[in-house]
């Protein structure tokens, strides 16, 4: 009986501490909050969260986006983005008899400092032969690793996840589309491997 | 005005039981944790839907006193080489989670799915029963 009753006590002795969504991407957006005995537990926490909740467009509710809390600032909790992907059910309702999933994996390095690896998938049409699909595997690496290292994270954020008109994916898929027919892409998983932070010289 | 304090709820159901735990959004803290084993006299009965209705009814009404009204619910069966369809409990504790009067925002199976794991026991001939 004394045990369950300490176990109350220190629930309720937890502070509540608000997380905050990355100032680069979402403009410090409150996500939620967190109790904590001491503030310092809560450097390292992860929160899972749907683009959904932080967009607020019903398309993007299979996307997730986990944050990682790093610093605390008089009670407010500062998170990074630590990695994205789409959900399970999702994946799989994307995949169709007759057609080809064509899986690649692309790593590098943002404008920005950001080494990212990322996951890309495509679904063709038809049923394509290997030879093809390493064409199109190819090509796609190509494409995303240009995209990549040519843009920060604020606009892959954008394009790829977010999908704003006048995108990257529409020219990624007409671009195949000269190899084979692409119905679909999807960024499967993004994972950020290292950041380093710029110098604040400019 | 009520803060919406999100939460997850994690359901472990396979035959044999129900596990339902609560953490705050981030994982890192339980706030309860409840098993249809918690409710029942016979180990057998620890899987039932039954059981795992009052186990969730109690980790909600646990879950709200403690603050927080807004869950995403994460389903799972045993996973692996194990069955991969959730046992019995889970949809009664699904049900009991929803009448409870918490928000549920999302409902989502997570149950692990081998990229080509460990062999399953058993043999060639399979378990002879």
């Amino acid at each position: 009986m004394s045990k369950s009753r300490r176990k109350v006590d220190t629930w309720k002795i937890k502070k509540w501490i608000d997380i905050y969504a990355p100032e680069n991407l979402f403009k410090n957006m409150k996500i939620g909050e967190t109790p904590a005995l001491k503030e310092e537990q809560v450097i390292g926490r992860k929160v899972e969260i749907s683009l959904f909740d932080l967009t607020g467009d019903y398309q993007h509710d299979q996307i997730k986006i986990v944050f990682k809390v790093t610093d605390l600032k008089d009670g407010k909790a500062k998170t990074v983005f630590d990695r994205e992907f789409i959900t399970n059910t999702y994946l799989r309702s994307l995949i169709r008899r007759g057609t080809s999933r064509i899986d690649a994996e692309v790593k590098a390095k943002t404008t920005d400092n950001y080494l990212l690896q990322l996951f890309g998938v495509i679904f063709t049409n038809r049923k394509v032969i290997n030879s093809i699909r390493r064409k199109l595997r190819k090509a796609m690496r190509e494409e995303l690793q240009k995209f990549i290292s040519g843009h920060t994270l604020n606009d892959i954020f954008s394009q790829l996840f977010i999908k704003e008109p006048g995108n990257f994916v529409k020219d990624l898929i007409s671009k195949l589309n000269k190899i084979a027919l692409v119905r679909r892409f999807e960024v499967r998983k993004t994972v950020v491997l290292s950041h380093e932070e710029l110098p604040q010289a400019s | 005005m009520r803060r919406n304090r999100k939460g997850l709820i994690y359901i472990y159901s396979s035959y044999n039981n129900t596990i339902i735990t609560v953490t705050d959004m981030t994982g890192a803290e339980v706030v309860t944790r409840k098993s249809g084993g918690m409710f029942v006299r016979r180990d057998s009965e620890e899987g039932t839907p039954y059981a795992a209705m009052k186990a969730a009814y109690e980790a909600a009404k646990e879950a709200i006193s403690k603050g927080i009204n807004q869950v995403v619910v994460k389903i799972r069966a045993p996973g692996g080489h194990k069955s991969k369809t959730p046992g019995p409990g889970a949809q009664a504790a699904i049900r009991a989670l929803a009448r409870s009067g918490l928000m549920i925002e999302a409902i989502e199976d997570v149950t692990p799915i081998p990229h080509d794991g460990t062999r399953r026991p058993g043999g060639r001939r399979g378990r002879r029963v």
